[in-house]
């Protein structure tokens, strides 16, 4: 049965909605992501075009999102082909929108492979299995077992994190979605508070290097280099930041929204969903991973393992410096299954879309639509884990330039296409907070052009090398063209689903706003 | 980078003050609005969640 807005499912309460939201924006980069750019963007002064980004890009844009989400909600579509459709009169408007679903599938793809990481850290830490380890273990096993295929224990954790997904999913929207945010967001945020308390309370913990203070790494994060503000990379990193961190551009935020009654109010729950999420980021996450290793490594150390990228950090530097703690096994157990929260509510949001887009337009019951979506996934995440390099291919195409280009189409069609009164008034509409009237011309006018800024300089700067795959180990080409190959055959297989859909075609046969009747 | 200690500086305060504070003040006055509209009368049309299909 395609659903309409009667059968549709909704959210038992606005608690769980926002908590669910928290939980798609809340991922690893808030706790791994955050502090590195901050670090290695001016420090503090990251800060200024950070919080500029949040308020002309982030915002803006989560509202959007959450807009667009309970309009096509409300006439029966929980993705973007069908909420395009409602509003831009054209044939191509679904054909944009499955980018809502085809990026959010290709990023789970290999998220969903990293949060199975978190997983096997948290049991590994919990049952001591790193107890009594010398420091130079952590590297080479992340290098050689972790990240490298063939050590089947970290394949089962893989595949139980699949089961995992299914299980939550397969209950539903308030029945699963829901009741895991409200059950994994408190305890991430308990466990993050805890760690950072301990963390700020360390001191020197190196009897050997009393120079090495956990303030010395807030220092590296928080004392501002104001010369970089005329640096416009960071102006750029700040933005894509902000991308990341509030999951903007998947299409996730939309179809959650279309769970939402057509009265609700989403502005301040979009606006709490934000300040939960900046808080695991500013407060929480920029309090954890480097002042601790800082602690241990000193300013050099830490700078190299920053630059080394996120999963160094999580994977190697944290256990290394959890193991000198005393109930280091202990926290560095609550360190993982903090971040298996913060994954898996996203690996859930970002595989609700593909399964709504099977729900609403093709009437599959749940189960089976959450078992066709997981199976997809599970074998696309085989070519990552026995890949070279395939990771980094779809990562930039799907989960860097795509989320960027497509939130440049949901800005246009909603705010220019379906009109910037209409779309004013559709965010505005049941709303519990009023946004300031300048709210509406930052939506018109300054996130669009913000946005096309970005699109542009990442195309100058990294489009032609990464097009070209320049730099790339002659090992890893073959496996970044069958990357390629997947992410063409997921969009291919899309297009043909709906283009196959009648419910998609009996709206556009509709040929007029759904908001018009 | 070298090893030497270099601690937070007055501006590196000022910075980590203002953003903890913004963002401690933006949770804040989002959770009492949420924690205000939950304690008064819920409107006509709500309800409790729908059927999970």
């Amino acid at each position: 049965m395609i659903t309409t807005m009667e059968t549709r499912q909704h959210w038992a309460t606005r608690f769980g909605l926002i908590l669910a939201m928290a939980g798609n924006a809340v991922g690893l980069a808030n706790f791994l992501r955050f502090p590195v750019q901050a670090a290695s963007n001016g420090g503090g002064a990251f800060m200024i075009p950070y919080f500029i980004a949040l308020l002309v890009l982030g915002i803006p844009l989560m509202l959007v999102e959450w807009g667009l989400g309970r309009f096509g909600g409300a006439r029966g579509h929980g993705t973007t082909p069908g909420m395009f459709e409602l509003i831009w009169r054209s044939r191509a408007a679904k054909y944009f929108g499955l980018l809502g679903i085809a990026l959010p599938l290709l990023v789970v793809v290999y998220y969903s492979y990293v949060e199975s990481w978190t997983l096997a850290y948290a049991y590994f830490s919990a049952t001591g299995a790193f107890a009594d380890k010398p420091p130079s273990f952590f590297q080479s096993f992340f290098e050689e077992k972790v990240a490298a295929p063939g050590y089947w224990p970290i394949y089962m954790f893989f595949v139980v994190t699949v089961l995992i997904n299914l299980a939550v999913m397969s209950k539903g929207i308030s029945g699963g979605v829901e009741k895991l945010g409200r059950v994994a967001m408190p305890m991430l945020f308990l466990f993050a508070v805890v760690l950072v308390v301990r963390i700020l309370t360390l001191g020197s913990p190196d009897p050997q290097h009393p120079e090495r203070s956990v303030w010395d790494g807030m220092a590296f994060l928080w004392n501002p280099d104001l010369s970089r503000l005329g640096d416009m990379r960071i102006w750029l990193a700040a933005a894509g930041q902000i991308f990341f961190t509030l999951s903007l551009g998947f299409g996730v935020i939309a179809c959650y929204a279309s769970y939402l009654r057509k009265n609700d109010d989403i502005v301040l729950s979009g606006l709490s969903t934000a300040s939960l999420n900046e808080f695991a980021e500013v407060v929480l996450g920029g309090s954890l991973a480097i002042p601790l290793a800082f602690a241990f490594l000193g300013a050099a150390a830490v700078s190299t393992i920053a630059q080394a990228g996120p999963f160094s950090l999580a994977f190697v530097t944290m256990p290394m410096s959890f193991q000198q703690l005393p109930m280091g096994q202990l926290l560095a157990t609550m360190w993982y299954l903090l971040l298996f929260f913060a994954g898996i509510t996203s690996s859930v949001a970002l595989t609700q879309a593909a399964v709504a887009f099977i729900e609403d337009e093709y009437g599959w019951p749940r189960r089976r639509a959450v078992a066709a979506v997981w199976a997809v996934v599970f074998a696309c995440a085989n070519l990552v884990i026995f890949g070279k390099g395939v990771m980094g291919e779809i990562d930039f195409w799907a989960g860097t330039v795509g989320i960027v280009v497509f939130a440049l189409i949901e800005v246009i069609i909603f705010v220019w296409v379906f009109g910037p009164d209409r779309a004013w008034a559709e965010i505005n509409q049941g709303a519990d907070v009023r946004l300031p009237r300048i709210a509406y011309y930052v939506l018109k006018y300054v996130t669009p052009v913000y946005l096309g800024v970005i699109v542009i300089a990442w195309v100058v700067q990294d489009g032609k090398a990464a097009a070209l795959m320049t730099g790339v180990a002659a090992e890893e080409v073959p496996w970044r063209w069958a990357a390629r190959g997947v992410m063409f055959a997921i969009v291919a297989g899309l297009v043909y689903l709906i283009r196959r859909s009648r419910h998609l075609r009996e709206d556009e046969a509709g040929g007029k706003l759904r908001s018009d009747e | 980078m070298n090893d030497a200690a270099v601690g937070m500086t007055t501006a590196g305060w000022v910075f980590l003050g203002v953003a903890w504070g913004g963002v401690l003040s933006f949770a804040m006055f989002c959770l009492s609005r949420v924690i205000a509209k939950r304690n008064s009368p819920p409107p006509d049309d709500a309800g409790e969640g729908g059927e999970d299909g």
